[in-house]
């Protein structure tokens, strides 16, 4: 999933490379662009492709894998009865209520004790020692304390971009060079600012690596309480399947749930490069 | 020569010393009794071997850092103006702010509203030969280039005195000259007073109308060597007049033997 992806974020970056000042590397850079262009939609259709080879072959047991062209009448049919929307639209409202439920505490708590020394000494212990735990062995107790309700899953689904928030937003400020707030303080900014216009800035391109892997963690989340407890959604969807063995049926899920989570993170880039447009590609 | 000049002086440095804490609990000795007097005007470069606190200076005279003992006067004559910028290496270029934003940076720290900072800095940006590149962000920029958005900000923000930090350290030796020549150009519009760091003694030379040259650490001041050479200059032919080889090899006898001792101090250990 994150393949195609990061894939992807590249040839985004080529977008705004190719209309950079200096013109001497342009043609290099825009043949550059095309080649990421053309694998991002070739890499995928190739691993189809080989999949429904090897599945015809004989290599690959067609009761076990299924292949391409039979998932894909699947989900034609599913999204004909409607059940795939329904599905989907569950997933999607989980993953977009848990991210924000997860991602903006998180954000704020980070940036806090990126700032001050006083939360980062009280608060790391505590992020420290609960950020290792795997947190689907907290769902028993989130279940016992919450209920045994939609609350809950959107807990679960919050607590990794949460952490990872926390942990990437305090690690953005504490990394911003020290030759920016040198500068700053030599100008005389006032404390405001300085974290609104110096640090902020400074720490946002960490935050979006953060943003980007609360993403994931996010949709590992939504599909294993959609696994455990919920009677809709894609998680449901491929572990029901898998459960009354139709197999085929489960890789749709998968393949709609690969889809979504390579979409959700198209739009990242998009709002990457509209909130961050000075920042180019890794040097 | 120095004797005769009649301008004011503004800066009084005293008796100035910096002594850090190592981590292991000991002591080193950046600056010892360092006394400094610059004229208002006055273009001065600090030249000394690595290490030998130019830096240290540049910073306690730009309140970055605090001093240990000693004492500094700035004694401008009042005006409106801020006291002091100071203008970095090549990184210190905000990467998140255009070209025309890194320059208004000064301006906008101290209020003054949009449209008017513009107008400040899209003038100071012409004079650089910026004016086509006011939108673009650093990484669209030369080395060269960034330094120059480097010294616009400095100049934008039209302070009393500048403090300059080897600020053409990082590029190569074509563009410093144009770089040079461009700060001389700046500079003679304005004549502000500049205190510019470098390692460089034809750099210093090329700029300045005073070479203060300090010892190895613990930096002091072992000499100071005027340059006699004619304003406006041309730095591309300068280096082949009678008094710039004889000032290049005065402040190199002086400079030698630190650089010699340093050696052999690193060589000890």
């Amino acid at each position: 999933m994150t393949t195609p992806a990061s894939e992807a974020s590249g040839a985004a970056s080529g977008v705004i490379l190719a209309t950079s000042v200096r013109s001497t590397t342009r043609e290099e850079r825009f043949a550059w662009l095309t080649l990421e262009r053309v694998f991002m939609i070739f890499s995928p259709l190739l691993l189809l492709l080989i999949w429904e080879a090897l599945s015809r072959a004989g290599v690959l047991d067609v009761r076990i894998f299924s292949r391409p062209t039979l998932v894909a009448v699947l989900i034609w049919n599913m999204a004909l009865d409607g059940s795939l929307w329904k599905n989907t639209a569950a997933t999607l409202a989980r993953l977009v209520i848990g991210m924000i439920v997860g991602v903006v505490p998180g954000l704020f708590l980070g940036l806090t004790m990126g700032l001050f020394r006083v939360p980062r000494a009280i608060i790391n212990p505590l992020v420290s020692a609960t950020y290792v735990l795997p947190r689907i062995a907290l769902f028993p107790l989130v279940l016992l304390i919450i209920g045994l309700n939609e609350t809950s899953n959107i807990v679960m689904i919050a607590l990794g971009p949460f952490f990872i928030m926390t942990i990437s937003a305090m690690a953005a400020v504490l990394n911003v060079d020290p030759v920016y707030l040198r500068v700053a303080r030599s100008f005389k900014v006032s404390t405001r600012d300085m974290y609104a216009r110096v640090v902020l800035p400074a720490a946002m391109p960490l935050i979006f690596s953060g943003l980007k892997l609360s993403l994931g963690l996010g949709l590992l989340g939504v599909i294993s309480v959609e696994f455990l407890l919920a009677n809709e959604g894609l998680g449901y969807m491929i572990w029901h399947s898998w459960q009354i063995l139709s197999l085929g049926e489960s890789m749709a899920g998968l393949l709609v749930t690969g889809l979504l989570g390579y979409l959700m993170f198209l739009a990242l880039d998009r709002l990457e490069r509209a909130l961050v447009p000075w920042a180019g590609p890794e040097h | 020569m120095l004797a005769s000049d009649s301008r004011p002086s503004v800066i009084e440095v005293r008796g100035l010393s910096k002594t850090f804490r190592t981590r292991n609990r000991g002591t080193l000795e950046a600056l010892h009794n360092v006394d400094l007097d610059v004229r208002l005007g006055e273009f001065v470069c600090v030249v000394g071997p690595s290490g030998c606190g130019k830096t240290t200076l540049l910073n306690i005279l730009g309140e970055l850092e605090p001093k240990s003992t000693g004492s500094i006067r700035f004694t401008f004559p009042p005006s409106e103006r801020p006291l002091l910028s100071i203008v970095f290496q090549e990184q210190g270029v905000f990467p998140w702010l255009t070209v025309l934003d890194n320059t208004a940076f000064g301006l906008m720290a101290r209020g003054v509203g949009r449209a008017e900072r513009e107008v400040r800095a899209r003038a100071v940006l012409d004079r650089v030969g910026l004016a086509r590149f006011l939108h673009a962000y650093p990484r669209e920029l030369s080395g060269g280039m960034k330094q120059r958005v480097n010294l616009a900000r400095a100049f934008a923000n039209d302070p009393d005195l500048l403090l300059m930090d080897e600020p053409f350290a990082a590029v190569d030796e074509h563009t410093k000259l144009i770089l040079q020549d461009g700060l001389l150009q700046m500079w003679e519009g304005s004549r502000k007073t500049v205190v510019f760091i470098t390692h460089s003694i034809e750099e210093a030379i090329r700029l300045a109308d005073r070479i203060v040259v300090m010892s190895a650490r613990p930096g002091r001041i072992k000499t100071q060597i005027p340059v006699n050479i004619p304003r406006p200059r041309n730095v591309y032919e300068l280096q082949t007049s009678p008094e710039f080889l004889r000032v290049r090899s005065t402040v190199w006898e002086a400079l030698k033997e630190e650089v010699l001792a340093l050696a052999e101090r690193e060589a000890d250990q």
